[in-house]
């Protein structure tokens, strides 16, 4: 924990930096804690996501032409820790994710069918919550990275096999500007 | 005056000592008196008619017509909604799942002319105690068979038996008495005769209390309040 | 000292003669005996309803309305012959008179009268209810309105036969709320809990989730995901609606207190799912729950100071309960490692929850204080989504078996599931109205 919280420091100074050289056309975004909470204990808390509303609605979301990058990851069933083998995808979007600052990603969580349709909508968001932790440890702005739970609502497999199952067991990345 | 007073006195106390012998005036079953029993067992037990029966012209046993004075129909109105409603047409259940309801309340009379009473013949292991089976409902001056069969029907409803293990006799039996208003609820619940075991107590106490409020005394019954004991008998089996 | 006693004399002789006739007057007493297996049903007879005018209302469908409400009451039992249930009405129409032990001989106890009138416009429906035992009336009902709201004056006729026989407070003018994808995006609709008069209240033509009931059954709170958002709405039921929140993350399992001031939702806004407490218009949120596991499905106890939850501070799925501000939470299911959905009943001692079982969802109670867990369903299908009704005695719920969703809904003394609806596509998510 510790070693993440200096590592986040030493990104904020990076992106200060950068942000008075004159690298970057965006304004820094600050993060407000809400008064009542706690101090964070992961990174989670600091990425505190609220920009206003209107700043996503106007986005296109277009198809991924780094459809290469952004490849699902997956989740073993009623878990939501990120998986080795997906070390090396998460890596190389935050990769791309730091050449293309201007760029926002949108996290979907996803899940099997078996578990209950109200559970599963909350682990579903503990994925997508997970993927973008890692990401944040790696660096990315985590004001870029939005969460989005379907649960079982949108399976890429609709049949009742393992096969299907551990397909739909997923984190989505969908890219926007 | 004071001889008046010695015979005035006297005459009430030998009163008092004659009283209990006086057939009709106490209604407790236990002074062996003339009570009105009614056996819920057997209203229920009688059979659905299988056929018609022949018309009888002349003579008529029943209550006659609709009563008087008719009940005062109270009026309400259905308050209107806001925005038309939209229908979407769906399909009811085929009769089959009414004719279940009905089904087993055929059922329930045939099975319930069959079991009795009586102990069962065979003597079997002793498994989770079973409550017995009886119901024998003594009355006075309370001739509303449903309300009746109503508290009955919902304080089984709500008595949840404690565990098995503690009960080591073939029966046990906690009787609660208690007090409905005229609006239902109830008060002065209590222990009359404990069954030894305490849980068991209060399980029957609460059975009563998870049952109010009862249904609002009849419009017609005159008092204000009507006193219930109810025995609690759990026996093994 | 002669004159003291002669005042006392008639003092004494007073008191002697009112313990008499104290003694001699004592108000009804009743003896009963109760055991378990003798769960006593009151058996009503209800026959076709009776028309004045012309068919304005079908008197078929009038008298399966009430009949499906008393007898799914958990109270009466109907007599099941219709066959000569009519034709004994037949006789007393044709005599103009009631033949009341005729009506006893089929077994009943209870008689329910009904009668419709009326124009296209208006019409009235009435009951009368008779006491068969005695041969007399024990009060009667009339309810004016629309033609088109006939339903609803024969559910009111219901419910006002429930209390005054029963006492209890009847269910049959409440509503059940789900969703549904019948028209291709996932809305929210609305039906009369007997699974008739179905409507639709949303058209975001997104997926819409988890709606509940605010106290007075007339609005609802929803989730819906909608351009790649979660977004909490409040709706009436006639369609129209507010957005209330739109954080980052979930804004989930919207759940109005039982004064209708405060909803509990699940957010992940800071970082991870947890319970906040806001204010019916969506504003104020208050963190409840701290830690890094999940925090979902929040509902509130009927007395509003205590919320029960789903946490897998655990490792699995597991119910809480804590107070309505925060503390430490308590574990209150105690068997089986997934539990979820948790609804608590209007009465205060049980919650009602979705409980995985050999790898079948079942519906389970569990009593707060004893920890008592009684199981409610069995068998094949998955059940899940349970949701109390106002009586603290049905519960309706779920259940996806054979590619089909349905809702069901079963008495927890009964425990026999009755099927609500029927047609096409699948529903999902029920609340159901106080």
């Amino acid at each position: 924990m510790r070693k993440n919280l200096a590592l986040v420091a030493c990104l904020f100074a990076v992106f200060a930096m950068l942000s008075l050289s004159g690298c970057g056309s965006r304004e820094e975004v600050m993060v407000d804690p809400i008064d009542d909470m706690e101090p964070a204990e992961d990174v989670g808390a600091i990425s505190g996501d609220d920009l206003p509303l209107a700043e996503v609605s106007d986005e296109t979301v277009y198809t991924e032409p780094v459809s290469s990058v952004f490849t699902d990851i997956h989740f073993e069933f009623d878990q939501y820790n990120i998986l080795a083998r997906d070390e090396a995808v998460l890596q190389r979007i935050a990769n791309w994710l730091r050449e293309n600052d201007q760029v926002r990603v949108m996290i979907e969580g996803h899940c099997d069918e078996r578990g209950t349709n109200e559970y599963n909508m909350a682990l579903g968001e503990q994925r997508a919550l997970a993927a973008r932790r890692y990401l944040v440890g790696l660096g990315v702005g985590a004001a870029r990275l939005g969460t989005v739970s379907y649960g079982e609502e949108q399976p890429l497999d609709p049949r009742s096999t393992e096969d299907a199952w551990s397909k739909n067991r997923r984190a989505h990345f969908v890219v926007s500007e | 005056m004071n001889r008046f007073l010695i015979i005035s006195a006297s005459a009430h106390v030998v009163l008092l000592f004659i009283l209990p012998f006086i057939p009709g005036i106490f209604t407790e079953e236990e002074m062996g008196l003339d009570v009105y029993s009614v056996e819920l067992v057997e209203i229920r037990s009688r059979p659905v008619r299988v056929e018609t029966p022949e018309p009888e012209p002349e003579v008529e046993e029943n209550v006659e017509t609709p009563p008087e004075p008719a009940p005062e129909i109270v009026e309400e109105r259905i308050p209107e909604e806001p925005a038309p409603q939209r229908r979407v047409a769906v399909r009811r259940d085929p009769p089959e799942e009414r004719e279940s309801l009905a089904d087993r309340l055929a059922e329930r009379l045939r099975s319930q002319d069959e079991e009795r009473t009586d102990e069962p013949e065979v003597e079997q292991q002793p498994v989770e105690p079973v409550a017995s089976a009886s119901a024998t409902v003594t009355v006075s001056r309370f001739p509303y068979a449903w309300y009746l069969s109503i508290i009955q029907g919902k304080v089984s409803s709500h008595w949840r038996q404690p565990s098995s293990r503690l009960i080591t006799q073939d029966q046990l039996s906690t009787q609660v008495s208690f007090r409905i208003r005229r609006d239902g609820s109830a008060e002065l619940v209590t222990v009359r005769r404990s069954s030894g075991l305490p849980n068991v107590d209060q399980s029957a106490v609460k059975a009563v209390r998870d049952s109010t409020p009862f249904p609002p005394l009849p419009d017609d019954y005159m008092e204000d309040h009507l006193d219930v004991t109810i025995d609690f008998t759990v026996k093994q089996e | 000292m002669l004159e003291m006693k002669r005042r006392r004399a008639p003092l004494a002789q007073l008191a002697l003669s009112l313990m008499l006739l104290a003694a001699v007057t004592a108000s009804a007493q009743v003896h009963l005996n109760v055991s378990k297996a003798f769960g006593q049903k009151v058996i009503v007879a209800v026959p076709l309803f009776e028309l004045e005018g012309g068919t304005i209302v079908d008197p078929v469908a009038a008298r399966d309305v009430l009949e499906f409400d008393l007898g799914h009451s958990g109270f009466f039992d109907i007599v099941g012959n219709r066959e000569f249930v009519d034709e004994t009405e037949i006789d007393d129409r044709i005599s103009a008179r009631i033949a009341f032990q005729e009506w006893s001989a089929l077994g009943a106890e209870i008689l329910v009268k009904g009668k419709i009138g009326g124009d296209l416009t208006e019409v009235y429906v009435e009951a009368t209810i008779y006491d068969l035992a005695q041969g007399k009336a024990i009060f009667g009902r009339r309810y004016v309105g629309s033609r088109e709201r006939w339903r609803d004056a024969v559910h009111s006729i219901s419910d006002d036969i429930v209390f005054k026989l029963t006492g209890e407070t009847g269910i049959a003018k409440t509503k059940i709320a789900f969703t549904s994808s019948v028209t291709g995006s996932k809305e929210v609709y609305v039906m009369d809990y007997d699974g008739e008069n179905l409507r639709r209240v949303t058209r975001q033509n997104a997926i819409a989730l988890s709606p509940d009931w605010f106290p007075g059954g007339e609005e609802i709170v929803y989730t819906i995901i909608k351009e790649g958002r979660h977004q909490c709405w409040r709706t009436t039921i006639a369609g129209s609606g507010t957005k209330l929140t739109a954080f980052p993350g979930l804004n989930d399992f919207a759940s109005p207190s039982p004064r209708g001031d405060e909803i509990l939702m699940s957010l992940s806004k800071d970082g991870n799912p947890e319970i906040y407490r806001l204010r019916a218009d969506g504003t104020d949120p208050r963190r409840l729950t701290f830690g890094r596991s999940t925090e979902s499905s929040p509902c509130w106890s009927p007395d509003g100071r205590r919320v029960a939850f789903v946490s897998d501070r655990a490792g699995v799925p597991q119910v809480y309960v804590m107070g309505a501000s925060g503390g430490t939470p308590r574990r209150v299911t105690l068997q089986g490692n997934y539990n979820t959905s948790p609804d608590w009943s209007p009465k205060g001692d049980l919650i009602v929850y979705t409980s995985r079982v050999g790898g079948t969802f079942q519906i389970c109670t569990v009593d707060v204080e004893t920890g008592e867990t009684i199981r409610l369903t069995s068998g094949a299908g998955q059940k899940e989504d349970p949701s109390w009704a106002r009586d603290g005695r049905h519960v309706v719920y779920s259940v996806k078996q054979g590619g089909k969703t349905d809702l069901y809904m079963i008495d927890i003394y009964e425990l026999e599931p009755v099927r609500l609806t029927s047609g096409a596509g699948d529903y999902l998510s029920p609340a159901w109205s106080d």
